[in-house]
């Protein structure tokens, strides 16, 4: 059984922005259909319009357009997100597969990391990494959408940040009892030395001699 | 007041910036993955594991190694394959060949060089005949070399003399193949290691020596939990500490062990006598025996009997033969614990015993398997036969028609082929000392660093005219006479054969620096000028593999479909591979998977390398190692290695990472022991044996077991070797590294 990806508060943060966004649309409907009547019939006062519409027209889009980013944000985060894309489909098998010894699957066989299976690894992309990673989430977005990619597909950062390992493994004493890391550690700081060189593979398999062809 | 410059944009400038950061967010490729131009598949330089790699190449650059991932190492490499990215830049290269004048080796050029060479060799070979001139080879060369030269000696100059350093690491692991099995080289594969339920590992540090297949051991024992892991070892070494039992035997006394395990497996019901009778010989030390007799032979070694000389509890060896017997699939993995003793073909034996015993073998998961050292040992040293006693391919020098099959594959008259072997590595260097050996090519290797007993080798190496072939300089080109620099790793083609009968090529990349030359292109230039150039016409990596792979095709060896073209796109193919279109085989002995193997309805395995079919069980008795019980040398040293180096440290000590991280040659010794001789940590010590003496810093670890010190051999100013005894196995001919009386002292 994979690990559920319950983000409660974005599901939340969801039915608010549907509901806001909803609201803005009845409201200037009927502001426009019954609005003047309102106003002539003395239900509203001409100052109580324009606050009505201020609300209509700017409160109510921007949070929803807040909630919906953050929606999006967060809902990204979700191993299914990027499973809807189908190249992406076997790498999340693979990552499920509890006889596979990808270091994927061992992290997740293993509830070494509970949820967010894939940011987990692939937040990191620089100082404002998480930022940084929706690009090239929309990237892959375009590319998927206008079909200008070649399969299989390959991770191009290479070399992987190491800082994405460190960040829960580094400093541990079982890390720091291999000998080999203390000889490789300012290489593995530089990510001149990936800690996948020695630690399997990610993910199935890349022919990386044919990737300049 | 002050103008503030402000920044304006035209609608028309801010949307053409849109536009561009748009598209750069859309299409840009991220990162410095631009780095490499193109990737080029290659394989590790160091252990015999033989890890495939991809290289980076950016114009004639080297920019970044990393695992292949569809090689048969998934991608993983360790830390001495993570810093392959420095070996092209290794600085001390030998750029120029070299001449002694005196006690000073002057720059000389090639033609000198290998005139001089090429002259000694021949006034040699007129002085004492063909049995006067010595190549020593190395599993480092490629194959094509290893061939080569083979080819040149036995066949061109009629001279038997030819042996290497695989003699020093898996001579005994061929005899105990060829013994049990009729054939050398493992019948499992490293795969086998992902369907194994029990490890069972006897004088192997895997977790240093062979990193890759050691952490494939553990992603097995992670994925399997009820899978065990059993090591043997006097060393509490990092393999052992991952053990789910740990056999800390003394030194010497192993094959008490595994012929306890035996008597378990026999009396306990444990014995899978139904494959032992369809499948097995039984041979005692005077020929074939019955099954009782077999009996009655483990029974002298039941474990209440030998425990106490073991040193480990009897309850324990029940364990282990027990878990050994009734796990689905186990697998045996050994290196030089094992191949470095003198009782190290009876234990090889007796290791395939138990598998025989028990019925695991043939099966995935069920094999035992000899781990190798060296890059192209297997490939390059025990295939080709580039040892004094053999020929290509599993023949041997004492057969006639063995000779006679040689002399008609490399299309030499009748009668070219000495019938008498030549000597064996440290026979080879002890005749140097005598003049029974006038002239010897040494390549990629270094004997002066890696013999045991070195304080005679090294002056016996003095008094021979020694030429030595090598990329740095190391403990033995400051004995040659003559030395040549050669090329490194991706600066030639070739192919090589790691330990599990898997044939790997890799590309040329790079060019050597200076004048260094492949040693394919010097034994061919040697062969010339001793007017041997119509034998040797294969010159190219390409020719000569095409000729070495024709030769196989109708042996037990059969790679023939293992074409140039095939080697360059496929991640390494293993033999039996009779043709372009067979892919290979994992398990040998299989019929269905291995090619040669017949179907029966009598048999699940077919043996066919022996006589009727039928795999030996070897019955073999321990006897006392001579070094032990010596009251004047009451400690045992063994030698090893360790994880960040390799062998003699000739290129490992040269990158730079690896080079700061390595300690000057230390000795471990236990608490127990230095409390008792007054030794604390950092202490300098002497280590003094029956051949030599050195000073060395302790370290106090509970690492060796007690009456135990260990050293590793990397350390090029302090030679451990120096103090190593120079038995040898009467076998294999192989010497013991592991076991020496010393006394150990603070200075």
């Amino acid at each position: 059984m994979p690990p559920p990806d319950v983000l409660e508060f974005s599901t939340l943060a969801r039915t608010f922005g549907i509901v806001t966004s909803a609201a803005v649309l009845v409201g200037l409907v009927l502001i426009a259909a019954v609005g003047r009547g309102a106003v002539l019939g003395g239900l509203l006062t001409f100052g109580g319009v324009r606050i009505v519409l201020l609300i209509l027209l700017f409160a109510l889009p921007i949070t929803s357009i807040a909630t919906a980013n953050y929606f999006v944000f967060e809902e990204t985060k979700r191993v299914e997100a990027c499973n809807q894309c189908h190249v992406m489909q076997p790498i999340v098998a693979d990552m499920r597969d509890p006889k596979s010894q990808t270091l994927a699957a061992r992290h997740y066989k293993f509830r070494w990391i509970q949820k967010e299976a894939c940011h987990t690894c692939h937040a990191d992309y620089g100082l404002q990494g998480d930022m940084l990673a929706k690009t090239d989430g929309f990237r892959h977005l375009v590319k998927y959408v206008s079909g200008t990619y070649r399969e299989p597909i390959v991770y191009r950062r290479r070399p992987y940040n190491n800082a994405n390992c460190s960040r829960c493994h580094e400093g541990l004493a079982v890390w720091e009892a291999v000998s080999s890391h203390m000889i490789l550690v300012e290489r593995l700081r530089r990510n001149e030395t990936e800690c996948v060189a020695c630690h399997g593979i990610p993910h199935p398999p890349v022919d990386r001699t044919k990737l300049h062809e | 007041m002050r103008q503030v410059p402000r920044f304006r944009l035209t609608r028309r400038e801010w949307l053409i910036g849109a536009a561009v950061t748009g598209a750069g967010v859309v299409l840009g490729t991220p990162g410095r993955a631009g780095a490499a131009t193109a990737w080029k598949k290659a394989i590790c330089r160091f252990c015999g594991t033989g890890c495939g790699v991809v290289v980076g190449m950016r114009g004639q650059d080297v920019v970044a190694v990393r695992g292949d991932e569809l090689a048969h190492n998934r991608g993983m490499l360790c830390v001495k394959g993570a810093s392959l990215i420095d070996l092209p830049k290794a600085s001390g290269r030998l750029l120029y060949p070299k001449i002694r004048k005196g006690d000073r080796l002057i720059r000389a050029s090639w033609d000198e060089a290998m005139g001089l060479v090429a002259e000694t060799l021949k006034t040699t070979l007129g002085r004492l005949g063909p049995r006067g001139v010595a190549f020593y080879g190395s599993g480092q060369l490629t194959t094509q070399e290893s061939y080569t030269a083979n080819k040149l000696w036995k066949a061109g100059l009629g001279s038997n003399m030819i042996d290497g350093n695989p003699r020093l690491c898996m001579a005994s692991a061929v005899a105990g193949y060829v013994g049990t099995f009729g054939a050398d080289e493992p019948p499992g594969s490293y795969e086998d290691i992902e369907h194994a339920h029990c490890f069972f590992v006897i004088g192997a540090n895997l977790a240093e020596g062979h990193p890759v297949l050691f952490e494939r051991v553990r992603l097995r024992l992670q994925a399997e939990r009820a899978a065990r892991l059993i090591v043997v070892d006097p060393r509490r070494t990092l393999t052992a500490a991952k053990a789910h039992l740990y056999l800390p035997v003394r030194p010497g006394t192993d094959l008490l062990l595994l012929n306890a395990m035996m008597q378990v497996i026999l009396r306990s019901g444990l014995v899978d006598r139904e494959f032992v009778e369809a499948h097995c010989q039984l041979i005692g030390p005077d020929g074939p025996v019955t099954y009782e007799d077999m009996l009655r032979f483990y029974d002298d070694y039941a474990p209440t009997k030998v425990a106490p000389m073991l040193g480990v509890a009897a309850s324990d060896i029940e364990t282990a033969a027990t878990w050994f017997a009734t796990s689905p699939a186990t697998m045996s993995m050994w290196t030089m614990g094992v191949n470095q003793r003198i009782e190290a073909v009876y234990l090889n034996s007796t290791i395939n015993n138990l598998h025989l015993a028990t019925g695991h073998i043939g099966r995935p998961g069920a094999t035992p398997f000899s781990v190798t050292g060296q890059p192209n040992a297997c490939g390059g040293v025990r295939d080709t036969g580039a040892l004094s006693h053999v020929l290509p391919l599993g023949h041997v020098v004492r057969k006639a028609e063995d000779r006679a099959w040689a002399e008609r594959a490399w299309g030499v008259p009748a009668g070219t082929i000495s019938p008498e072997p030549g000597f064996h590595a440290l026979e080879m260097f002890r005749a140097m000392g005598d003049g029974r050996i006038g002239a010897a090519l040494v390549m990629c290797t270094n004997p002066g660093q890696s013999l045991p007993n070195l304080n005679l080798f090294r002056a016996a190496m003095r008094r021979c005219f020694l030429v030595v072939a090598d990329a740095f300089d190391t403990r033995t080109t400051e004995l040659a006479s003559v030395v040549l620099p050669a090329a490194l790793w991706i600066e030639k083609e070739g192919v090589m054969g790691q330990g599990e009968r898997r044939y790997q090529h890799f590309p040329k990349l790079l060019e050597p620096p200076g004048e260094a030359r492949n040693d394919l292109e010097i034994l061919v230039d040697l062969a010339v000028r001793l007017g041997l150039g119509s034998l040797i016409t294969a010159r190219t990596p390409e020719a000569v593999w095409d000729e070495w792979r024709a030769m196989s095709k109708g042996t037990k060896y059969d790679f023939s479909g293992m074409t140039n073209e095939r080697l360059r796109r496929e991640r390494g193919l293993q033999w039996p591979c009779p043709s372009e279109a067979h892919a290979g085989t994992v398990r040998r002995f299989v019929p269905g998977a291995d090619p040669l193997a017949k179907p029966s309805r009598e048999r699940r395995l077919d043996f066919y390398a022996r006589p009727g079919h039928k795999a030996a069980i070897h019955l073999r008795a321990h006897a006392p190692h001579p070094e032990t019980g010596d009251r004047a040398y009451p400690f045992i040293l063994t030698t090893g290695r360790v994880i960040d180096q390799w062998h003699t440290g000739t290129m490992t000590m040269r990158l730079p990472e690896l080079r700061k991280a390595a300690k000057p040659a230390y000795v471990e010794i236990h608490p127990l022991d230095a409390a008792r001789l007054g030794i604390a940590p950092r202490d300098r010590v002497e280590v003094r044996s029956r051949r030599g003496r050195l000073v060395a810093e302790a370290v106090v670890t509970d690492v060796p077991r007690t009456g135990v010190v260990f050293m590793s051999f990397y350390d090029a100013e302090v030679l451990t070797n120096l103090v190593v005894a120079d038995h040898v196995d009467p076998i294999s001919k192989e010497p013991d590294f592991k076991t020496t009386a010393v006394t150990v002292s603070k200075v």
